[in-house]
C-alpha cells in the first residue's frame, strides 16, 4: 500500500499524542486537578485518533467523531482553565457555555444530514476563539500575579502556549475548510498537513507541560 | 492548484495562517521575556523593601537603646549626683550642734531637693508626649526652646502651628526630630544662636532650623551618619519628608526638612 508524503504526515500525527499519552499516564497518579483534567483530554484525543485510524484503514469515514471530540475537547479545556485561573465568572459560565456549545453542534450537525464529506466549522471556530481567550487570561493572571520564578517549569505555561499556536493557526483553516474542500482538493491536503503539523506542535507541548510538572 | 486565483487564494490563506502563527508565537515570547523581568524586578524590589525594614528595625533598636543610654545617664549625673548630695547634708546634720548650721544644711538639701523634682519633671516631659497633649505642639517646642533660651543661647523663633494639618502621630514625630536635633546642637555645635523656622501652607509643610556652632565636614564626619541622624532619618522616612543638611567647619549647621500635608 502507498501512502503520498501529505497522508504519511497526517497519519502520523498519532505518534505525539501516543507520546503525550505516555507522559500522562506517568504523571496522572501524583498530578493536582487541573493536569489530570488534560491527561483526560490526552486520552481521550488518543481514543479517537484510535479509532479514526481503525476508519481510515478500511476506507469508512470517521467525520462523526469530529463533533464528539471538539464538544469534550471544549469541556475539558473550559473546565482546566476554569480551575487554572481560579474565576467566579468562569466557574459559573463554564456549564453554560458547554450547553450553548453542544447546542450549537447539534444545530448544525443535525441541520446538514446527508452529507458525508461536510465538517462543522461553526463549532471548531466558536471553540478556537474561546480557547485563545482562555490562553491569554491564563498569560494576563501570570503578568498580574507575578508568582512564577521560571515560566518554562510552568505547566499551564506550555499549554496555553501550545493551545493558542494552535488556535490561532488553525483559525483560517477551520474557516474555509469546507470551502476549500470543494474549491481545490490539492489545497486541502495542503492545510490538513499544516493541520497535522500544528497538532505535532499542540501534543509536544502537552508532553512537554507533563514533563516539566514531573520535575517540579 | 494551478490556477491564477487558485495560486492567489492560496498564498492569501498561508500568509494569513503564517501571520496567525507568528502573532501568537511574538505574545507567547513577549509573555516569557517580559514576565521574566518583571519578576526579576520585583524580588529586586522586595529585597530593597526588606533592606530598608531592616534598617528602620534596626533603627528603631538603637534609637531605643540611645534613650535608654540618655535617660541612665540623665539619672546618673542629675537625680544620683543631687540626692547623693543631699544625702551627704542629712547626714551632717545629726551631727551639727549649732541650730544655724542645721537650718543652712536643711535649707541647702531643701533647694537641692527642688532641683531634682525640676530635673525629674524635664526627664519626664523629654520621656512621655504628654507635653504636646498638654501644651499643643507649637507650646511644646517653645518650652524646648526656651530652655536653651534659658541656658545662654539667643533664640530667633517663627512657629505657625501645624497642629491643623498634621495628625498627632505627625506631630510626635515632628517634636522628636526637633528633639534630636536641638540635643545635637547642645552636646556638639557649641552654638551661641538658633534660629528655629516652622511655617506651612495647604500642601506643605517646612521646618529650618540652623545654628552658628562649629559645624562640621559633611564628607569626612562621622556625625553626618551618627546613630543620632540615622534616628533622625528614620523619622522623617516615617513622616515622608525630605531632609536637606548643610554645615561645614565654623559655619554652623542648617537643617531643613519638607514635607507633605
Amino acid at each position: 500500500m502507498h501512502y503520498s508524503r501529505e497522508q504519511l504526515i497526517v497519519l502520523f500525527t498519532y505518534l505525539p499524542v501516543l507520546v503525550a499519552a505516555g507522559m500522562a499516564l506517568v504523571r496522572y497518579g501524583k498530578a493536582d486537578r487541573p493536569v489530570k483534567l488534560l491527561c483526560w483530554l490526552i486520552f481521550f484525543a488518543l481514543l479517537i485518533e484510535s479509532i479514526s485510524r481503525i476508519f481510515w484503514f478500511f476506507k469508512v469515514s470517521n467525520l462523526f467523531l469530529w463533533p464528539i471530540y471538539i464538544t469534550v475537547e471544549f469541556a475539558l479545556l473550559t473546565w482546566t482553565y476554569s480551575l487554572v485561573l481560579n474565576q467566579t465568572w468562569l466557574v459559573t459560565l463554564r456549564g453554560w457555555m458547554l450547553g450553548a456549545f453542544t447546542a450549537i453542534v447539534l444545530v448544525r450537525e443535525l441541520g446538514q444530514p446527508g452529507q458525508s464529506v461536510w465538517i462543522d466549522n461553526a463549532g471548531r471556530s466558536i471553540e478556537s476563539v474561546v480557547v485563545i481567550f482562555l490562553a491569554l487570561a491564563y498569560f494576563y493572571k501570570v503578568f498580574q500575579e507575578l508568582k512564577v520564578q521560571n515560566l518554562l517549569l510552568e505547566p499551564f505555561f506550555w499549554v496555553s502556549a501550545g493551545l493558542l499556536l494552535f488556535f490561532s493557526g488553525n483559525f483560517l483553516i477551520f474557516i474555509f475548510m469546507n470551502f476549500i474542500l470543494l474549491y481545490s482538493k490539492n489545497l486541502n491536503d495542503q492545510i490538513w498537513v499544516i493541520h497535522a503539523l500544528m497538532n505535532y506542535m499542540l501534543y509536544i507541548t502537552y508532553a512537554i507541560a507533563l514533563w516539566v510538572g514531573l520535575e517540579k | 492548484m494551478g490556477r491564477p486565483g487558485e495560486i492567489e487564494f492560496a498564498q492569501l490563506l498561508f500568509g494569513g495562517i503564517g501571520i496567525m502563527v507568528m502573532m501568537a508565537l511574538a505574545i507567547v515570547i513577549f509573555v516569557l521575556l517580559y514576565q521574566r523581568k518583571l519578576h526579576f524586578q520585583q524580588s529586586r524590589l522586595h529585597q530593597m523593601e526588606m533592606v530598608h525594614q531592616k534598617k528602620i528595625l534596626e533603627s528603631i533598636v538603637a534609637s531605643q537603646e540611645n534613650e535608654r543610654e540618655r535617660i541612665a545617664r540623665d539619672l546618673h549625673d542629675e537625680i544620683g549626683a543631687s540626692l547623693s548630695a543631699v544625702r551627704l547634708f542629712v547626714s551632717q546634720i545629726q551631727y551639727e550642734k549649732s541650730p544655724e548650721e542645721m537650718k543652712g544644711l536643711a535649707a541647702r538639701s531643701g533647694q537641692i531637693i527642688g532641683d531634682v523634682v525640676k530635673d525629674v519633671r524635664q526627664i519626664a516631659h523629654n520621656l512621655s508626649p504628654v507635653i504636646i497633649e498638654n501644651f499643643g505642639f507649637a507650646g511644646a517646642v517653645k518650652i524646648l526652646l526656651n530652655r536653651m533660651e534659658d541656658a545662654g543661647m539667643d533664640i530667633h523663633c517663627t512657629i505657625d502651628d501645624p497642629a491643623e494639618v498634621l495628625s498627632s502621630y505627625q506631630q510626635l514625630v515632628l517634636y522628636r526630630i526637633i528633639q534630636e536635633v536641638i540635643g545635637n546642637v547642645v552636646k556638639h555645635a557649641e552654638a551661641s544662636e538658633i534660629t528655629f523656622d516652622l511655617h506651612h501652607g495647604d500642601s506643605r509643610l517646612s521646618l529650618l532650623m540652623s545654628d552658628n556652632g562649629k559645624g562640621f565636614d559633611m564628607f569626612s564626619s562621622p556625625k553626618s551618619a551618627g546613630m543620632g541622624m540615622s534616628t533622625i532619618r528614620t523619622r522623617i522616612d516615617l513622616l515622608g519628608a525630605k531632609l536637606e543638611l548643610s554645615s561645614a567647619p565654623g559655619e554652623g549647621t542648617r537643617f531643613k526638612i519638607e514635607m507633605p500635608v
